[in-house]
């Protein structure tokens, strides 16, 4: 089905919020996932299986460990989320030193936090898996190869340049069964009603 | 800069930002449906009405087009046969006396049938992106009754009535920005007449009140046949259309801290611009004295059964008269008149008269005023990256500048979290709960920034003032949202509400007067501590009077009549 962006942001955030990650953590994940719609690539399916890897161990597991230079997970997968948070906020650090993040979950949720760096260095940044290259400028985004669901390293620095843009979108296209995984998680943000809150809370 | 940027001739957010003021404000010459009936005038639109196809049962649909020098906008409104037992204000109802959708262009016989088949189903429904807002509105039936009845019988419908009810129909809600598939506001905020905030959602209401009008018209005929008689014009004028607006509204103005900082900062450039003029005209002055005799007027007509809003009134009725009384025996000549009026209502008027006050001297000076419209738009999407290089220091002290009033707070007593925002698993629907007597803590929104940031503030004092914000965030994704409205903060002042959004005594219809006098809602009547009765457009010119002599004071009664 055809979704508005600000619908997807708006599920997003819920499902992020709902499978245990913090408010400003899902906030950024449903930043994320707008910003890959609107370059029509699938950011709900990445999210919905980002959301789903991680709901048992839960979001505090997957921390990035080590030097700024190389990341992984203390054990399996690095969340593509708490990445490219830490990324986004050390935009400054990033140079043409390449960093590795390696065993990284649905990697191209890291794109919209390179893009978002990107814009605040105003350079150039490309993302390199042994699938595929991509590059953003901060507003345009190329992509070779393929996304996939599991990257066995990311490649992250700055330079590159943006080849073919990809065609941006004004709406999202959305699995039904993705969807409903979203809202699985959503509504676990939803208080269950009470006659009372029925009776109190309502405005 | 780790200060927010504020200028010093504007009052301070110290005293703007208090809800108690929030809850006070009233229209002005930058609330958006001026906004746009000034713009519709002066660029001319013309409006037409390709399609009224409702029987005598008062069913079918009608559309109404709007046509800008760029773009057309169409309202596609359906009138439905509600049941009496069916008629809800509530957002959780299912059926209305009328549904809408604003349809980006002219629709089709297809756009139509499409749209019949969702747009009365409101939120169980799909719009699509040539779809702008989605809308409902209900009858009073009193006045819809009286109205109809009187109008079918051959003579025109009691006055007092009109002015005590105000509006034929209320709006229960008026949704836009992509809400149930609807175009997103990105695909239409390039335009010029869909940049300020809120546009398309004023134009919706501004044609509903037409269709409106037209259908107690309608149906008085269908009713009346030969005797019937048409709406006398001026009373048809005096009507606005109602809204209901709950709770859902309030969390806005804190999700959306850098719009709303836009809103606030506007106004008070613009009373400051106002309060710098050195000398007025007699012009001026005469406008000035008229408007408020007319506001006067508007505030005998208002009332309310909210004993709050009730006693912010008598104050309000006190005030207009001390407000005359100075004003009668103002010194005009010596200089800085408005800034001279302003000082003395600080201290002479209710937080209400001071603010109606503050809105009405703008009124003489719309070329130094209106151009600030522009400026109350959310264009700073690069905001929303946290700078994680800016160290711990220089965020306690942006979380201070904000939230220094929360210091004597001891949010160890109950009553000062008593509440909690959370979204209820029935209807999606956001609901202010109490916090010790219900189970809705785990399910909470972050809905409480001055909380948030007392806590933020305790976490960042274990850490050396020189350590990058990064490293916290690292460890401590929770304060991740607190950190972040920090540092919006810098280039938004007025983004934070100063006061405690989860106490015991918290009034959510402060927050929620607060966006709608933005909108340039009038005879604000809060229903309870969390709802609230509004009128739009009371007063304004209908699309066939609309011209640059009626676009703009229309609010203030008796400007045509």
């Amino acid at each position: 089905m055809s979704y508005s962006l600000n619908e997807v942001e708006a599920l997003a955030k819920k499902a992020t919020r709902g499978a245990g990650y913090s408010w400003g953590m899902a906030e950024e994940a449903s930043k994320a996932v707008r910003v890959l719609s609107a370059h029509g690539l699938d950011g709900c399916g990445a999210l919905a299986d980002t959301l789903v890897q991680f709901d048992a161990a839960g979001p505090g597991q997957c921390h990035p460990v080590g030097e700024f230079g190389v990341w992984r997970a203390p054990q399996g997968a690095l969340c593509p989320i708490t990445v490219g948070t830490i990324l986004s906020d050390r935009a400054e650090q990033m140079t043409a030193k390449p960093l590795r993040a390696e065993q990284v979950a649905q990697p191209i949720l890291l794109l919209p936090f390179a893009l978002q760096v990107a814009r605040a260095i105003k350079h150039t940044v490309t993302l390199t898996t042994r699938q595929s290259v991509v590059a953003t400028d901060g507003k345009s985004v190329s992509v070779q190869g393929s996304w996939i669901a599991h990257a066995e390293y990311v490649q992250i620095e700055t330079g590159g340049t943006v080849e073919t843009p990809i065609a941006t979108s004004s709406r999202a296209k959305v699995e039904d069964h993705v969807w409903a995984k979203l809202n699985a998680f959503a509504h676990r943000t939803y208080a269950p009603a009470t006659e009372e809150s029925r009776r109190k809370g309502a405005g | 800069m780790n200060v927010p940027f504020a200028n010093p001739k504007w009052r301070s957010p110290d005293v703007v930002m208090r809800l108690k003021r929030l809850g006070s404000l009233h229209q002005c010459r930058l609330s958006f449906m001026r906004v746009l009936t000034r713009r519709m005038a002066a660029e001319e639109w013309v409006f037409s009405r390709p399609a009224f196809e409702v029987d005598a049962n008062g069913v079918g649909h009608a559309v109404y087009t709007a046509k800008g020098p760029e773009s057309a906008y169409s309202l596609v409104a359906f009138a439905h046969d509600l049941p009496a037992d069916q008629r809800s204000d509530r957002v959780i109802a299912e059926a209305w006396d009328a549904t809408f959708t604003l349809f980006d262009d002219v629709p089709t016989k297809d756009d139509i049938t499409r749209l019949s088949k969702n747009v009365p189903l409101q939120e169980a429904g799909r719009v699509s992106e040539t779809e702008l807002t989605l809308s409902r509105a209900n009858r009073s039936v009193r006045l819809w009754t009286h109205v109809v009845d009187a109008l079918a019988s051959g003579h025109q419908p009691d006055i007092s009535m009109i002015d005590d009810v105000g509006y034929l129909m209320r709006t229960t809600a008026v949704y836009g920005s992509g809400k149930f598939g609807a175009a997103d506001r990105e695909m239409i905020a390039d335009r010029d007449e869909m940049h300020g905030p809120f546009q398309a959602e004023m134009l919706t209401v501004y044609l509903i009140r037409t269709f409106v009008r037209d259908l107690v018209q309608h149906m008085a005929q269908a009713k009346g046949g030969d005797t019937a008689v048409p709406l006398d014009p001026a009373i048809a004028q005096r009507l606005g259309i109602g809204n209901s607006t709950g709770l859902g509204m309030a969390p806005y103005i804190v999700n959306h801290p850098v719009l709303f900082n836009t809103w606030l900062m506007a106004r008070e450039e613009a009373i400051a611009r106002v309060r710098s003029v050195v000398q007025a005209s007699d012009q001026e002055v005469a406008l000035f004295r008229d408007l408020l005799k007319r506001s006067a007027t508007s505030v005998s007509i208002w009332s309310s059964e909210h004993v709050v809003q009730q006693e912010k009134l008598s104050q309000l009725r006190g005030d207009m008269a001390a407000l005359q009384t100075q004003v009668d025996a103002f010194d005009w000549q010596a200089d800085h008149p408005w800034d001279r009026l302003c000082d003395w209502s600080a201290t002479a008027l209710s937080e209400e008269g001071q603010e109606l006050l503050a809105s009405l001297v703008l009124e003489p000076y719309g070329d130094l005023v209106d151009g600030l419209a522009h400026c109350m738009s959310d264009d700073q999407s690069d905001a929303f990256r946290i700078d994680g290089k800016q160290h711990v220091s220089d965020v306690a002290t942006l979380i201070q500048s904000a939230f220094a009033w929360t210091e004597e707070l001891d949010w160890a007593a109950t009553e000062n979290y008593a509440r909690a925002w959370y979204v209820s698993e029935e209807k999606l629907e956001p609901r202010l709960g109490e916090r010790f007597e219900e189970p809705i803590a785990e399910y909470e929104q972050p809905l409480a920034p001055a909380r948030d940031a007392a806590a933020a503030l305790k976490t960042l004092k274990a850490y050396a003032p020189d350590t990058p914000i990064a490293e916290v965030l690292l460890q401590h994704p929770e304060h991740r949202h607190t950190i972040r409205r920090a540092q919006m903060h810098q280039i938004a002042p007025y983004g934070e509400i100063r006061d405690n959004t989860i106490s015991a005594d918290v009034l959510p219809i402060d927050m929620l007067r607060a966006k709608l006098s933005f909108f340039g809602a009038t005879r604000f009547d809060p229903r309870s501590d969390r709802w609230v009765r509004i009128c739009m457009y009371a007063g304004a010119p209908y699309p066939e009077e609309l011209s640059t002599e009626t676009s703009d004071l229309w609010v203030y009664p008796g400007a045509t009549r």
